[in-house]
């Protein structure tokens, strides 16, 4: 079996040219994730009654689900009901039009944010409940409380963890083609399909997802530095 | 002039306490003993709605709360009357000692931000730590962190002070220095309720001591009349594991 390097290249230099549409994916989908998250730690955490149940059902739910089965359910409830939706709303919308990459950030949304929620939540718990008296005590209200004293202690706590979800959308997100979306794996297939030289065309792709994520990597790493100041103010 | 009416409160089955009255004047330390599980702690809580009360009213400078049925309005307003200093110092940990000071100043009553620092640079050198100004929690000795707790609470110029066993936590070494800063504080005419084990501070401290134990109080009177005339059989055996305190 001989190793086309010269294709390899030009498969790499077609799968970057939806470098874009990978990134879109990975970081759209931890931030819509991380504000519903947040809301959804903070419901449990509250103990916000029937919210609070109903989110932890979404969660130990979509936690078990694999992500590649979110992506084709929401294919088919997508391509099922936006016609219908849009008809009754009398908007011009058709599903034919819809950018399927919305549909691929909406399913990797919903698989993202069970495991950023349970994030949230543990580094929400992790606070001493003295702080959150003493903040009370000296009168500030639930919201303050909640601005001041919580938040700015629970994101520094959540950080690193939100890079490693970082690094599994990337991942999750070569499962989009299944979606008709395409991203650097499928870009790299369809220079493939050409000559079939399949072996260079992956191998040229998981150089670019081994790229992005040291790249990731190393960002977590230089907060590191900082982190480990503001953890060792956490729990000194 | 604070009025504390039949205050009661219950943990499930376990009452902890049992219909407390306190009045105290303006100015006025006092200190309360007993036994761990007396129910001291609750106690302090309940004033300031830490913990919710099941009965009894609390009247601060003629504002009169009802525990069991106060709005969050009126549990704010109580709160901003009041301030408490922990066992665990609490403080806020990724705030500096100055900002840990302020908060409560600029946050809850709305101080510019200038006049704030001002204050709390006054209270810093109050306590003795002008120089850990930007100093963090973390890097304070527990006595610097409760001294910064006791700032922080003396900023408010609260109506009262509640201390909930405030050198529990600390080593033997820095019990000190944190109660001299709270004598210092005593002094200026500052209204405080103080839950404490040391009994030598008590007795030098208070203007008036209660001894409470199941949730009831039952003795109260001057430290001398506490201390050296003790009336109550019980009071005794609680005293008398302390006297080589003495």
């Amino acid at each position: 079996m001989d190793f086309d390097f010269a294709f390899m290249f030009e498969a790499f230099l077609a799968a970057l040219h939806y470098l874009p549409t990978t990134l879109l994916l990975g970081f759209l989908p931890l931030v819509f994730g991380s504000i519903i998250g947040l809301g959804i730690a903070l419901i449990r955490h509250y103990k916000i009654p029937i919210l609070s149940v109903l989110f932890k059902w979404f969660v130990t739910i979509f936690k078990a689900i694999p992500v590649v089965l979110i992506l084709l359910v929401s294919y088919l409830v997508f391509s099922d009901s936006v016609d219908k939706i849009a008809d009754s709303l009398s908007w011009s919308i058709r599903f034919s039009d819809l950018d399927r990459r919305w549909i691929a950030i909406f399913a990797l949304t919903l698989y993202a944010t069970s495991g950023l929620s349970e994030i949230f939540r543990g580094a929400l718990a992790s606070i001493p409940k003295g702080q959150i008296d003493a903040a009370y005590s000296i009168g500030l209200t639930n919201i303050q409380v909640l601005r001041r004293v919580m938040i700015p202690q629970v994101i520094p706590l959540a950080l690193p963890l939100l890079n490693n979800t970082l690094i599994s959308l990337i991942k999750a997100s070569s499962l989009v083609s299944m979606v008709s979306v395409v991203d650097i794996l499928n870009g790299a297939l369809i220079e493939a399909n050409v000559n079939y030289r399949y072996l260079e065309a992956y191998i040229a792709v998981s150089l670019i997802y081994w790229a992005v994520c040291a790249a990731i990597e190393a960002v977590t790493a230089g907060y590191g530095k900082y982190a480990n100041k503001s953890r060792r103010r956490q729990f000194a | 002039m604070i009025e504390i009416k039949n205050i009661s409160k219950s943990f499930g089955k376990n009452n902890i306490l049992k219909g407390i009255d306190l009045s105290i004047n303006k100015g006025e330390v006092v200190v309360i003993l007993g036994p761990s599980g007396s129910g001291k702690s609750t106690f302090l809580r309940c004033l300031n709605f830490l913990e919710r009360a099941d009965a009894g009213e609390i009247s601060i400078d003629q504002t009169k709360v009802e525990f069991n049925k106060a709005k969050s309005k009126e549990i704010l307003a109580l709160r901003r009357k009041t301030a408490m200093v922990f066992q665990q110092y609490d403080l806020f940990h990724h705030k500096s000692a100055i900002e840990n000071i302020v908060e409560g100043l600029i946050i809850a009553r709305k101080i510019p931000k200038h006049k704030a620092y001002e204050i709390g640079m006054d209270l810093l050198d109050k306590v003795g730590l002008k120089e850990k100004r930007d100093a963090y929690p973390h890097q304070l000795s527990g006595g610097q962190q409760q001294r910064i707790g006791i700032a922080r609470a003396l900023a408010l110029t609260p109506e009262v002070i509640l201390f909930d066993e405030p050198t529990s936590a600390l080593d033997p070494e820095l019990v000190g220095e944190t109660l001299d800063v709270i004598k210092k504080v005593a002094q200026t005419g500052v209204t405080m309720i103080i839950v404490t084990h040391e009994m030598s501070f008590a007795y030098e401290i208070a203007d008036r001591v209660i001894f409470m134990e199941d949730g009831v109080v039952v003795e109260e009177g001057t430290p001398k009349e506490v201390f050296e005339q003790t009336r109550e059989e019980r009071t005794k055996q609680f005293l008398a594991r302390f006297a080589y305190a003495r």
